[in-house]
């Protein structure tokens, strides 16, 4: 029997139609995401000017054009606080809201977040257990993992925790909605619990640590902290344009899936790494910042539809943006003084959430 | 059973799903045991059988949604050792029911089926639209996914497999569709559009393997007809083989008649015929 070829080389793939057929919105797609493109430049350039300390953009623009050196204290809060939480707050929401789309794609469902299924609650876990306990490790370890060692932390507890999510809600290819999200109560019951113990036995100094990092805030960016977490985040930002074939395959059901050439398994995998990496070091930098992961999404499917190829890169965007957005509003309400950011997310995310059950109602089985 | 015959579109004996041994148990339960299916490009096989005899199961586990003993070589090559996307390249398949996630429009949807090197064609753009028309849901390409019926739903998830496979032939390879029940949610007259379809897909050179219930249309369009009983292979072979008052009284568990129309001596089955004999 002689076996006929298989193509062997791996075909590339062109670059999408810029086709107007009906039901294809991928040129609104684009359209969208130039305009968000534009609208996190305009957000980060605000950003810098906004702050307790009266530091006006223009008046250093001026400075820096008319070639004189900025005064100490400007370049201080410029450089070494308002920068760095900038940059912070990109990456913290655009991990955020992609690790939110991919796993709303990987669950199958708009309602799959890492912060209500207990992943963020996981990731907390990890970095509260480097924070209290992170003294003990031998001093080998610690000198390997140094500043890394909170990030790390929390991107393990992330991704134990989605890999028993997936594990427990998923059979036989497919997936419990009902059963995800009650497991992801337990699992974040539990890891709350556990870190109620943890921060029992915490001391003085690690307590503030802890209460810091738990309201949820980018007050505490640093450059030093920035270059622990961002190597995580970018790897999952990087990765995650990867999953979209694979996840809008998986729309379909992984039987289906598959039979389009998608290595479901893999992919899978790839997208259980990415969410633990993205929200495991967004928490680690950022705390508890809730909602959106599913605020996010579920405005740009409503906006331009469920394609992932264009859904992930404009959920980086927005996430982006709405994160500095919320941090803006954080610094003002109250200034000179500052909310968590937490506290803000949750109170515009809350209601939209409810939003979007009221709207699913009837539209969707759940 | 001549199952070594050379197909007449390429190479010698290797156009062809030969899937031998097959055995499948589901929760410790045989369902299938050592069932074996062959099927020829250019021809139209179809599985038919009662319920629960184990049909859909042989069809998933051939496409390898189900673990199974035994072998499946397609096109002359172990599908276990294929890559998936070389697979999908080779073959497409469409499952019984489906499910989707998001609301992704018709045209979304069938685009889904655009890959490898369907996918590089300098006409890969208006392909969709014209999967959607030859399963004659042209215009839907705007509308939501979820807001079809189901029968409408079942037409455009055949849309996106046919156009996984669009080409019936590449390269003197044949390449496979499956379908699981294509036509169960369809009107009279669409079901007689999508085994037309099928049909030319084979006449084109392409193999098609699909699962039926209806006995008539399976008569009308079949070149070859596995009959299924518990799990097992009753009968494997042309129309008239197949389909005999025996074969279809034993499997179904109740008398039927195969009658034919006078002109064209086609086989038809009617419940009532069998009272009136």
């Amino acid at each position: 029997m002689v076996a006929l070829p298989f193509n062997s080389r791996r075909p590339r793939r062109p670059a999408p139609p810029a086709m107007a057929v009906a039901g294809d919105r991928a040129l609104r797609a684009r359209a969208i995401m130039t305009a968000l493109a534009v609208f996190v430049v305009a957000v980060s350039i605000l950003s810098l000017g906004v702050g307790a300390a009266g530091v006006s953009l223009p008046d250093v623009l001026w400075q820096l054009a008319s070639g004189e050196a900025l005064g100490l204290r400007d370049r201080v809060v410029l450089f070494d606080i308002r920068l760095p939480r900038l940059l912070t707050g990109l990456l913290v929401g655009a991990s955020l809201a992609v690790s939110g789309a991919v796993m709303q794609g990987l669950f199958r469902n708009p309602l799959a977040d890492p912060g209500i299924v207990g992943v963020g609650a996981g990731a907390g876990l990890g970095a509260v257990l480097a924070i209290v306990l992170g003294a003990l490790l031998p001093p080998a370890v610690l000198a390997v993992a140094g500043m890394h060692l909170v990030p790390l932390a929390a991107f393990l507890g992330g991704w134990a925790s989605t890999l028993i999510l997936y594990r427990v809600s998923t059979r036989r290819g497919r997936t419990s909605v009902a059963t995800m999200l009650l497991a992801g109560i337990a699992l974040g019951a539990l890891a709350g619990a556990l870190t109620g113990i943890l921060v029992y036995i915490a001391d003085d100094q690690q307590l503030r640590d802890l209460t810091f990092w738990g309201l949820g805030s980018l007050a505490g960016a640093s450059w030093a902290k920035l270059a622990a977490a961002a190597p995580i985040m970018v790897l999952a930002l990087i990765a995650a344009p990867v999953l979209a074939r694979a996840l809008n395959g998986l729309a379909l059901g992984e039987a289906a899936a598959s039979h389009m050439g998608i290595s479901v398994q893999r992919m899978k995998n790839l997208a259980i790494l990415t969410v633990a990496g993205a929200t495991g070091a967004a928490v680690a930098v950022s705390g508890g910042i809730g909602f959106i992961g599913i605020v996010v999404p579920h405005l740009l499917r409503l906006a331009m539809g469920p394609d992932h190829r264009y859904l992930l890169p404009a959920a980086a965007l927005l996430g982006a943006g709405l994160l500095l957005l919320a941090d803006m509003i954080a610094r003002l309400v109250i200034a000179p003084a500052e909310l968590p950011i937490g506290i803000v997310t949750a109170v515009l995310g809350g209601p939209v959430f409810l939003w979007i059950l009221l709207r699913r109602r009837g539209i969707v089985d759940m | 059973m001549d199952i070594a015959a050379p197909s007449r579109h390429c190479g010698y004996v290797t156009a062809m799903l030969d899937a031998k041994n097959i055995d499948v148990a589901l929760g410790g339960k045989p369902v299938l045991r050592n069932a074996r299916l062959h099927a020829r490009a250019g021809r139209l096989t179809v599985i038919v059988g009662p319920n629960g005899s184990g049909k859909t199961t042989l069809l998933r586990a051939v496409t390898g949604d189900l673990p199974h003993s035994g072998s499946v070589h397609l096109n002359g090559q172990d599908t276990r050792k294929i890559p998936a996307w070389a697979l999908a390249e080779m073959r497409a398949v469409l499952p019984q029911a489906s499910q989707l996630a998001f609301p992704f429009t018709v045209h979304e949807v069938v685009r889904l089926g655009l890959v490898g090197t369907t996918a590089l064609r300098p006409d890969a753009a208006q392909l969709p639209t014209r999967a959607l028309e030859r399963v004659g849901l042209a215009g839907y390409g705007g509308r939501y996914f979820q807001e079809l019926s189901g029968g409408e739903q079942a037409r455009a998830q055949l849309a996106r497999v046919l156009l996984q496979v669009w080409q019936p032939v590449v390269d003197g390879v044949p390449r496979w569709l499956f379908l699981d029940e294509p036509v169960a949610a369809l009107d009279i007259g669409h079901q007689l559009q999508v085994m037309t379809l099928a049909r030319e897909f084979a006449r084109a050179g392409g193999g098609v393997v699909a699962v039926m219930h209806d006995l008539n249309l399976t008569a009308m369009f079949a070149d070859d007809i596995t009959l299924m009983l518990d799990g097992q292979v009753l009968a494997q072979g042309g129309v008239a083989d197949v389909l005999t008052d025996a074969n279809l009284s034993r499997a179904y568990g109740c008398a039927l008649r195969v009658c034919a129309l006078p002109r064209a001596n086609e086989a038809f089955i009617l419940p009532q015929a069998a009272e009136i004999a």
